[in-house]
């Protein structure tokens, strides 16, 4: 497929003068598809209307159809780039929604299992303890007890930094001074 | 030297699912697991090749920010980081056969070679031979 190379491509090369291999490593080399109908990002465009599917009872043949591929590609597809299956890409979103809802939101249990888009709430409540570890109460529970600005995740409920070495147990070893 | 770098980190959009790949797929050896809670480990893999003492970190992308960046990055075609191998085709042949997904198989640019690939868990990672290797 052609489509219009990156512009920046091939203005900075990989290859530093030296002949050595420099920062610019990442650029991306010319030609390749990186315009919204590669293949890769219809793709991701499919996986963002499966997350966003939680009021909309969207199909996997709607999101193939996002991704232009047969429902069959699209699965097999999908799961080789992603490691997931378009289903449990769906299904994690409403759990993390969930999740939000549980820690910040007054809703019943209830209301966000049908807000967050199941059907049933024992299969919410399964999946839900399979997933996070305990269920929608509990973890309401432990999560409100670290709720301290209304409406806001505190951090520890959404690390992604280095700042996981702070609740890294073995981090205060006995010799490091103040530990 | 007072200073050395000992941690690298990649976000990741499952730690199992990425401890899975890069051990299985990718042939790292799994470095630390530790729990810290919050369904969150510290998850590091050390590389079979290269220096020993330098550590992958398989960091959740569970903040908002981090998940964007990293999506903005895949949408766009961009690696997130960049392995050497010492031989592209045969590590092309390899990852393909354990399923791997090429967004861009090996190309020659200028002395080097490079391939792109998708890691499962959110990232595109580049492969690339050195000149003389």
């Amino acid at each position: 497929m052609t489509e219009a190379p990156c512009p920046a491509a091939g203005a900075l090369s990989p290859i530093r003068s030296d002949g050595t291999i420099g920062a610019m490593l990442f650029i991306l080399p010319p030609g390749l598809p990186v315009g919204t109908r590669a293949p890769i990002v219809r793709l991701a465009r499919a996986r963002d209307l499966l997350r966003d599917a939680c009021d909309a009872p969207l199909t996997v043949a709607d999101a193939a159809r996002e991704a232009a591929l047969s429902p069959y590609h699209f699965i097999r597809r999908f799961k080789a780039v992603f490691g997931e299956t378009p289903r449990q890409v769906r299904i994690e979103a409403r759990l993390e929604q969930a999740r939000r809802m549980l820690a910040v939101d007054a809703a019943s249990v209830t209301d966000i299992c049908s807000a967050v888009g199941f059907s049933s709430l024992g299969s919410f409540s399964y999946l839900f303890t399979r997933r996070v570890g305990m269920g929608p109460s509990e973890y309401r529970r432990n999560a409100r007890a670290l709720v301290q600005v209304l409406g806001v995740l505190p951090a520890r409920l959404h690390p992604g930094c280095f700042s996981l070495m702070a609740y890294w147990p073995t981090v205060r070893s006995p010799q490091s001074p103040g530990g | 030297m007072g200073l050395k770098i000992k941690l690298n980190s990649i976000m990741v959009d499952n730690q199992d699912k990425a401890l899975k790949f890069y051990t299985e797929a990718l042939g790292f050896v799994k470095g630390k697991d530790i729990d810290v809670g919050n369904g969150f480990r510290w998850i590091t893999v050390i590389a079979p090749e290269g220096h020993p003492d330098v550590e992958l970190v398989l960091e959740p992308n569970a903040n908002p920010a981090g998940r964007t960046f990293q999506e903005a990055l895949f949408k766009q075609g961009i690696p997130a980081t960049a392995f050497e191998v010492s031989d592209i085709e045969a590590e092309h042949r390899r990852l393909k056969a354990h399923g791997v997904v090429f967004t861009m198989e090996p190309t020659k640019m200028g002395p080097i070679s490079l391939a792109v690939f998708a890691d499962t868990c959110g990232n595109l990672i580049q492969i690339y031979q050195p000149p003389g290797a």
